[in-house]
């Protein structure tokens, strides 16, 4: 075991790529030309607290049953939702927060940020799609996809 | 003989209901969000009440469960959409406005709304 540590640790320097996961990261160092390891670090990623407010209400409407509102809406789609929990971890990273977010009709969640005039809103639908739309004042300046325009997103924010 | 369609003006006030319990579509604020106004599928159009036809009362319906919030008719119909009476076996206030209503549209009508402090 000490070996072990006394072996990874300088090799930890050397690391050629990472990628992370919710709990994991994952190292790849590179031990040479011939010696590959891949390496297991768990790892919490740093949450603010108002990330965790939103998570946590996103979990809450797994919850919910259809004809909630008891005009025939859908169940809130947990595809959709888990897509909202991940936009809402991204977002934190930029120190973004949600605003507000609520079950649509139709299974749809939406997830709305805000900096004074402006406003976006992001639809997570069931089928897996998702919408963007900014808008400054109430009139809608863009709108896409969101995978497609993470960096207009943020840029429009500041 | 005048159509039906005709019997809305544009100062006249559509009464909306809208879910005030979790999960709601309500803001801290007292604003609105776009699904407030939005429709679900297979619905024809969004479904308001005409205020000088009915009564607060009739149109919050449980008021431990709903808050009611009004458009003037000009504000749909200024975005091009229709406002048309559509009188039910229950309910002869009833109307709908229909039309492309998008995402922004939602929007646009949400942020219009004004909230009808009812109960006081």
């Amino acid at each position: 075991m000490t070996a072990l540590s006394e072996t990874l640790l300088p090799i930890e320097k050397e690391k050629t790529s990472s990628i992370f996961m919710d709990n994991y990261e994952v190292d790849t160092p590179s031990f040479g030309e011939s010696s590959n390891f891949i390496i297991l670090i768990p790892h919490t990623p740093f949450l603010s607290f108002g990330a965790k407010k939103t998570i946590s209400k996103l979990q809450s409407f797994k919850e919910i049953t259809s004809n909630w509102d008891s005009y025939g809406a859908s169940k809130p789609s947990e595809k959709a939702i888990n897509s909202a929990i991940s936009f809402v971890k991204q977002l934190d990273k930029f120190n973004v927060r949600v605003y507000f977010t609520a079950p649509g009709q139709n299974g749809e969640i939406v997830t709305e940020l805000k900096n004074n005039q402006k406003e976006v809103e992001v639809y997570f639908n069931p089928d897996g799609s998702n919408e963007l739309y900014c808008y400054k004042k109430n009139d809608c300046v863009f709108e896409g996809k969101l995978t497609a325009n993470w960096d207009k997103l943020i840029d429009f924010l500041k | 003989m005048k159509k039906e369609t005709e019997n809305i003006y544009d100062d006249d006030s559509l009464l909306r209901r809208v879910p005030f319990m979790d999960p709601n579509y309500i803001r801290d604020d007292g604003t609105l969000t776009s699904f407030a106004f939005s429709l679900k599928h297979g619905e024809k159009g969004i479904s308001v009440n005409i205020e000088r036809l009915t009564t607060y009362e009739k149109s919050i319906l449980d008021v431990k469960r709903f808050r009611l919030y009004f458009v003037q008719a000009k504000v749909p119909i200024t975005m091009g959409l229709e406002c048309i009476r559509d009188p039910v076996s229950d309910n002869y206030a009833h109307a709908l406005i229909k039309g492309e209503i998008k995402r922004p549209i939602s929007k646009k009508l949400s942020a219009a709304a004004k909230r009808i402090k009812y109960p006081a």
